[in-house]
């Protein structure tokens, strides 16, 4: 029987609301022993592990409050955790991201603190000058809202002994790296990898 | 006195009852302040904190829309660490606090991202001489995992001598390509599942 909350009423008899009584006691029990540790047990009140649900609206926290929860990921598009801080600040998917499975990615994942780390491949031309190469934007991963910070690691295709790229002028904008190549490599068809955070 | 969920009976009189119908209220109370702000406290119902003994590898389970947080024991720590069971027991567990932090500049460590990301980094010396050194990540290992997929790599200088990866990156390692000159270390940092 379902828990009932409007019992026992003042006129009633003992032998009329005993029967309830009984059933609000065991239902408070079942209910508690959901995720949590039970009634005279050492772990009593403390949490076995705690199942979320997709609720209708994300929690809000008041005041110095934070939640956790569930919610779909926008960029994934399945559930994810979410951190959401004081006062019911911006909401983070703690588990979302893009996992690279190959050595030129790309990836990306956001801390709950709100930095945006994206990491990939850029093409490095034969000839030296000044270029720019877009941060990687699709459905599944997200574009930044603020200049990034941005690292470069130059890449052979195969292993050229003692032959390095030089780039310099590491800059860029929050769709955009932009790189001078001071040294013209020896062969076309260089990448680098990079690395930036932002959010 | 503990809970009795058998009370009271349909014989019970109130007289014989109201002792263990109050001492129920008791215990639900003292239940509820546990973790949880308690009923004369402002915001009922809610959490203080979650404490999350170890579930010691019997693993929640997860529906189509639900998620779950727990603790068990980290297999590269041995010790209790916080994790995520996915929609619908995906075995992919994501692990929240699992990791080795360096506690310098010169070491290595790693961290998995609770989104599922292994991070290592490193670091390796070289000799003077020009030439293609391969660089292996720590591990596997009783405290490091390994790679799944060949890892994303990016690599930091520490002296003029030129240096950039090169050939094919794998789970255990990645090659640089440095020109002549003593004193080159590297730091790297890998990203991959």
């Amino acid at each position: 029987m379902a828990y009932k909350h409007n019992i026992p009423q003042p006129a009633d008899e003992l032998r009329f609301s005993q029967a309830d009584i009984l059933n609000n006691f065991q239902a408070i029990e079942t209910v508690f022993e959901k995720n949590h540790g039970g009634f005279g047990t050492n772990i009593e009140g403390k949490h076995k592990f705690v199942q979320m649900n997709i609720q209708g609206s994300v929690g809000t926290s008041v005041g110095d409050q934070v939640v956790l929860g569930v919610q779909l990921g926008a960029f994934s598009g399945i559930p994810e955790l979410y951190f959401r801080g004081e006062n019911s600040g911006p909401v983070r998917n703690i588990t979302e991201g893009l996992n690279n499975t190959t050595a030129i990615g790309p990836g990306w994942y956001r801390t709950a603190s709100g930095t945006l780390v994206k990491w990939g491949i850029v093409y490095i031309p034969a000839a030296a000058g000044t270029y720019n190469s877009a941060f990687i934007v699709a459905a599944n991963i997200p574009p930044f809202a603020t200049t990034p910070s941005m690292f470069i690691s130059p890449i052979h295709p195969t292993p050229q002994l003692g032959v390095a790229i030089n780039l310099v002028n590491l800059t860029g904008n929050v769709n955009n790296l932009n790189f001078s190549l001071v040294t013209t490599a020896t062969l076309a068809g260089y990448f680098a990898n990079i690395l930036a955070i932002g959010t | 006195m503990p809970y009795n969920s058998n009370i009271p009976l349909s014989t019970d009189r109130i007289s014989s009852s109201q002792e263990g119908i109050q001492q129920n209220f008791q215990a639900i109370s003292d239940f509820i302040d546990i973790n949880h702000v308690g009923f004369l406290g402002g915001l009922p119902g809610e959490h203080t904190v979650i404490t999350l003994p170890s579930v010691e590898d019997v693993l929640p389970t997860t529906g189509d829309d639900e998620m779950a947080l727990f603790s068990n024991i980290g297999a590269f720590t041995n010790r209790t660490e916080l994790f995520v069971q996915r929609p619908n027991n995906d075995p992919d567990l994501c692990s929240i606090s699992q990791g080795r932090p360096t506690t310098g500049p010169r070491f290595f460590g790693w961290y998995r991202l609770p989104n599922g990301s292994l991070l290592k980094w490193g670091t390796r010396a070289f000799d003077a001489a020009a030439g293609n050194y391969p660089v292996t990540f720590i591990g596997p290992g009783a405290r490091f995992p390994e790679f799944r997929t060949p890892p994303w790599v990016l690599i930091q200088n520490n002296s003029l001598v030129r240096a950039d990866i090169s050939g094919v990156t794998t789970v255990n390692g990645f090659t640089v390509s440095k020109a002549v000159g003593a004193n080159l270390d590297i730091q790297y940092i890998a990203i991959g599942t």
